[in-house]
């Protein structure tokens, strides 16, 4: 008997022994083999890793004037777990007198109806209560502060209770209230409503979710008085950093604007950006993001489970001293571009569509990029932007595209001095060296037209630039031979992007002998023909000739266009410096550029192209300002034809009879000053018709503008001197 | 009542192999609380040592009494005990969806807890009467033809006419009064009283006694159904664990052994489908994978997982545990002691805590072969089941093994119920060693 029962309890113990021996080794399982695992989760439960944020890098203008700062943006957060729940009170007030929870439910919906609908007679709750209840209640709506509920005594034993549902806390409360305040329409922003609502269910009621970003200062000052007056639980005003583009739509192409973030784009970077940050969009915005942006910082905090912060020695102790990464400031960028001569070629700017460059013909930074349409940057990174938005999208003068170097077009007669230039170095020509024009240019059976039927007759190079004689330069590109003509446009930056910090450069085209070989097979004979005077498939950008005739301006030295001249740190010092930057030199002893320049000067004398400046009453200003300072305008115009329409001679003297789309694209170029010229700058003005009359008249009036800064500066020199 | 003889021999007859085990246990225990229960209620460990020291007289007082006495007593509290879990169904306090709680004036309660004690006494009195000398047979076990079953059947058929009368769910009227119904009930009627008429039969053949009408199996399944319907499925099934163990220690005759097995798996795997409530399902799915609930029961599951893993083998620490102190881990001074002590102590320490209870149960158990008495030996063998299963079925559930089900962990969780229980338990064993050889 004991023996039996020895060995059962043998076995009882054995199979205890084996019960322990699995929740060992689970045990063993859990802590050894997959204890770091489970380390890393426990972990990432408790720590937090919150953003330290600070401010993008400012963008500056050349005189350390502001274009782009940052602004406080006020934005709306609802809680929607804090929102006053009219039911929760509904059960306060009707618990102590016993009404059952099914009609309560029933009078919230009643409630909710009629707060809705703005209904301010009061609704009746309960009546003949008896004294006590009525104590009670009274008690309650007291200490709880709960609104909207009115106690009627009808005699000393009884009273009524009655609820003003507008004035009765709920959640519909809150949203009228915000509505009023915010001016919103009640459909719109029971929308904007519901959207925030759907994106925090579960647990996300517990966190406040953005109702509405960018309210404005008015709108935060109202709901911060409401909820210091405990008329919005629940609701919370946050500030945040805006972008803000100062002067609006003035250099728009240039400065670029902010977007939010894709999701791509997250993914791609690698945790350096969140979800919902802005990030730079073309212009310096884009091509400089990195040091605008800086680098957020980030603490390392423990929270518990409800994600509330703990104690801060733990955290030391926990995490050790480096759970503080600080952040790294954004670098402000300095522009070359001079705020007033952007300004000014925005405003002076005739056409619709088109570009203006202003450069530095001795350092090729660029004073002025303009392009048109412009539009202003502040509404990319606005609120509720997406018709706005879209409309640009949409606009067929496609305001997004820097067109000073995002589209090319033919150059016209603006590209003759690069053809004489390319003459000179090739000594098939002298300055004196004359060619008689009878009208045509003709090879074989083909002949190409000067503008001037009945010919220039016996003409040298000199004339040929200031009369803009074709049949002089027809001859010459014919004599030199494609590779020639080519070579030298290549060296003067044709064909090629400039370099500038922009996104989005087009290279242009230079039909060269490879061009050729790979388009058609063969180098059609004429081709160099119609390239002498910048037509045929020839395509540069506003931008490469402005380059191009600031090599012409300062002696030969070809620049790559600068927008950034200095980065400067948070505390305003220097970063970096952007010294100019030569690409080539065109120049050689054996010719001089003067020339060339002087037979440039007039192009607003009488028989020159742009003479109209002179006599038009349209531009008295610029004759006045001409005459009085007894200058002349240094320059070349040039017409890019949109359709071959250069037969019909008809369209030329009125150009208002010619639809817009045909009319052709107009270019000016300018030097200034005359002697030893500053500033290039170049006019694009799209289907501008006559040079003339659309693209030269704002070059002048840069040039007035430009002439005057510097008379400003020098004066305001001479006084502090004095 | 008081046996000099054995008084004098009290101090070697204490078992200490026992009782230091426990000391170790409970001192783990009120360390770990006063951990646990930090950031919510700093004190919970001087509550849980007074309700230790108030345990500790009870135990005492059950280990000087008379065994005697006990087995007098058997019955009555078994009784006392049932009427306190029909109680529990009539006027409990409902918590979390069950009702298990009885309040008393201050006092608040599970009589599941004291339902244990009561069922081991009840069982070794009820067993050690009727000893089978070759073991349990299934028929024996169970005994279809007792009187007491065609009786309960037409009980429950006349009970279910009498509620179709108000209403029920089960049976509508029309069901009843068609033709169809008429010939169901009728047959169940034919049938219950075909089986009354051969139960008065076997009766008739055998001597009339006590077991003519309570089987074996009948004083487990009473507190089972009475817990599983408050509804406290953990504890329901301990009830039916601890039954089965102590009927395995007077012995099943193998073949009764495998039958039993095989109805047991038909029988819960048919219920998973068919009595269990959602949110027990809930329990189980969310156990077999935790990850795909986490925000609900798989959340508690998996935060004990981590809280365990993390403390690896030395542990974070005293007060050093994240998942314990930032309130990651739920019912932590509670269900989830366990994981506490794992994430602040580590691997050794729980070794340490798992030898201590298994050398305890083991001292209990070798207790059982040296004593005479079967009572003594079955009070022996249903107090070590009671504790043996708590603590596997705890260690398993926060450890992810086993579902969660709310079953604390003896000696360790915080509760005065269950504390009591255990030492009450524990004063039985004590009362056995003290008494042994006394009649």
């Amino acid at each position: 008997m004991s023996r039996a029962v020895d060995s059962k309890i043998t076995i009882f113990v054995i199979a205890m022994a084996g019960a322990f021996l699995i929740l060992f080794g689970r045990l063993y399982f859990l802590q050894v083999i997959n204890g770091q695992s489970y380390v890393e989760r426990s972990e990432s439960n408790f720590i937090q890793e919150r953003l330290i944020k600070h401010s993008r890098g400012k963008i500056l203008d050349s005189d350390g004037g502001v274009l782009a700062d940052n602004r406080l943006s006020y934005d709306l957060y609802v809680t929607f777990a804090m929102l006053p729940d009219s039911l929760k009170y509904l059960r306060a007030l009707g618990t102590p007198l016993k009404i059952p929870r099914s009609e309560l439910v029933l009078m919230d919906h009643e409630i909710l109806e009629r707060a809705e609908q703005g209904m301010n007679e009061p609704v009746l709750f309960s009546n003949r209560l008896g004294q006590k209840d009525c104590q009670e209640i009274e008690e309650l709506v007291r200490t709880q502060l709960v609104s909207g509920v009115e106690i009627i005594h009808e005699t000393s034993q009884s009273c009524s209770l009655k609820i003003n549902s507008v004035d009765f806390p709920s959640q519909k409360q809150s949203f009228n209230r915000l509505r009023d305040i915010l001016g919103q329409e009640s459909q719109a922003f029971s929308g904007i409503w519901q959207r925030a609502q759907k994106k925090s269910q579960g647990l996300a009621r517990f966190k406040p979710s953005l109702l509405m970003p960018d309210i404005g200062f008015d709108a935060y000052a109202r709901i911060e008085n409401a909820i210091s007056l405990g008329m919005l639980a629940g609701v919370t005003v946050v500030p945040s950093k805006r972008r803000r583009y100062v002067h609006g739509d003035t250099a728009t192409h240039v400065i670029g604007f902010l977007n939010q973030i894709s999701q791509d784009e997250l993914k791609q970077s690698g945790g350096k950006y969140r979800s919902g940050d802005f990030v730079g969009r073309r212009g310096v915005e884009a091509t400089y993001e990195n040091e605008l942006r800086g680098q957020d910082g980030v603490e390392r905090v423990i929270v518990d489970a409800k994600g509330r912060r703990f104690n801060e020695a733990w955290e030391q102790e926990l995490l050790g001293s480096d759970r503080i990464v600080e952040p790294k400031p954004g670098v402000s960028v300095k522009l070359s571009i001079d705020v007033e001569l952007q300004k000014a070629a925005q405003e002076n700017f005739l056409g619709i569509s088109g570009s203006v460059v202003v450069m530095e013909a001795k350092t090729g930074f660029i004073k002025a990029l303009a392009s048109f349409p412009a539009f202003d940057p502040n509404i990319m990174v606005s609120a509720d932007n997406n018709e706005v938005i879209r409309a640009l999208m949409t606009n067929k003068e496609r305001p997004f595209r820097n067109k000073a170097l995002q589209d090319h077009y033919s150059p016209g007669s603006t590209f003759k001095p690069v053809t004489a230039i390319a003459g000179l170095s090739k000594q098939l020509i002298t300055s004196s060296s004359e060619y008689y024009c009878s009208g045509s240019f003709k090879i074989h059976r083909t002949a190409w037209r000067c503008f001037k039927r009945e010919g220039h007759g016996p003409i040298n190079m000199f004339n040929a630039l200031r009369v803009s004689c074709d049949s002089f330069f027809y001859d010459l590109g014919y004599r030199m031979g494609i590779d020639n003509l080519a070579n030298v446009a290549t060296v003067m930056g044709f064909g090629q992007k400039t370099g500038i910090a922009l996104v989005g450069e087009t290279p242009g085209i230079l039909p060269s002998r490879e061009y050729y070989k790979k388009r058609l097979g063969f180098v059609p004979p004429g081709a160099v023909v119609n390239m002498s005077i910048g037509q045929g498939d020839l395509n540069v950008t506003p931008l490469q000739l402005a380059v191009a005739y600031s090599a012409i301006a300062n002696g030969g030295t070809v620049f790559q266009p600068q927008l950034v001249s200095q980065l400067l740190d948070d505390q305003g010092f220097v970063v970096q410096e952007f010294p100019p930057i030569i690409k080539s030199k065109i120049a050689d002893s054996s010719y001089n550029l003067e020339e060339i320049l002087s037979s440039l000067a007039f192009v607003a004398e009488p028989g020159g192209s742009a003479s109209g400046l002179r006599y038009n009453p349209k531009f008295a200003d610029i004759a006045k300002w001409l005459k009085a300072n007894n200058f002349q305008v240094v320059g070349k115009t040039g017409t890019a034809q949109v359709v071959k329409l250069a037969k019909n001679i008809d369209h030329l003297y009125d150009v208002e009879k010619v639809p817009y789309e045909q009319r052709d694209h107009a270019w000016f170029v300018g030097l200034f000053p005359r002697e030893n010229p500053e500033i290039v700058i170049i006019v694009m003005t799209e289907h501008g018709g006559f040079a003339s009359q659309a693209s030269a008249p704002v070059a002048v009036r840069l040039m007035k503008k430009y002439h005057e800064m510097a008379q400003l500066k020098m004066n305001s020199a001479l006084e502090a001197v004095q | 009542m008081i046996d000099r003889d054995a008084f004098r021999q009290l101090g070697i007859r204490i078992p200490m192999p026992v009782l230091l085990p426990m000391l170790g246990v409970v001192a783990i225990g009120i360390l770990n609380l006063s951990s646990a229960a930090q950031a919510t209620r700093p004190d919970l460990y001087l509550s849980q040592l007074s309700k230790f020291g108030f345990a500790c007289i009870l135990m005492m007082g059950v280990g000087l009494i008379h065994t005697r006495v006990i087995r007098r007593l058997a019955y009555p509290v078994y009784l006392f005990a049932c009427f306190l879990l029909l109680m529990v169904i009539a006027v409990g306090t409902s918590a979390k969806g069950a009702q298990r709680w009885l309040v008393i004036g201050a006092f608040r309660f599970q009589p599941s807890d004291p339902a244990k004690i009561a069922l081991v006494l009840a069982l070794a009195q009820y067993c050690a009467s009727y000893w089978p000398a070759k073991g349990y047979t299934l028929l024996s076990l169970f005994r279809p033809f007792n009187i007491s079953r065609p009786l309960g059947f037409l009980m429950a058929i006349v009970f279910l006419l009498v509620r179709s009368r108000h209403g029920s769910e089960l049976f509508s009227d029309e069901w009843l009064t068609s033709k169809y119904g008429m010939a169901v009930m009728g047959g169940l009627l034919v049938l219950g009283l075909l089986w009354l008429f051969f139960s008065f039969f076997m009766l008739s053949n055998e001597r009339f006694h006590f077991s003519s009408f309570v089987a074996p199996i009948d004083i487990a399944i009473i507190p089972f159904l009475l817990v599983a319907v408050e509804p406290d499925l953990g504890t329901s099934l301990i009830i039916l664990s601890i039954a089965g163990i102590m009927f395995l220690y007077v012995g099943i005759r193998s073949y009764s052994l495998l039958m039993g097995f095989v109805c047991l798996a038909v029988i819960s795997v048919g219920s998973y489908f068919t009595v269990l409530k959602d949110y027990q399902k809930q329990r189980i799915t969310s156990f077999i994978n935790p990850e795909a609930d986490l925000q609900g029961e798989g959340y508690h599951a998996m935060q004990s997982i981590i809280a365990i893993g993390s403390g690896r083998v030395t542990g974070k620490g005293f007060a050093g545990g994240t998942q314990t102190q930032l309130s990651f881990l739920p019912e932590n001074a509670t269900d989830f002691v366990f994981s506490v002590w794992a994430e602040e102590w580590g691997l050794l320490a729980c070794v340490l805590l798992l030898v201590l209870y298994f050398s305890m149960l083991v001292s209990i158990l070798r207790m059982a072969p040296r004593i005479e008495d079967k009572f003594s030996q079955l009070v022996c063998v249903g107090v070590a089941a009671s504790i043996f299963l708590h603590v596997f079925i705890n260690v398993g559930m926060v450890t992810g093994i086993l579902p969660v089900v709310g079953v604390p962990l003896p000696l360790m969780s915080y509760g005065g119920s269950a504390m009591m229980t255990t030492l009450i338990g524990l004063g039985l064993v004590v009362n056995v060693a003290l008494w042994r050889g006394a009649k």
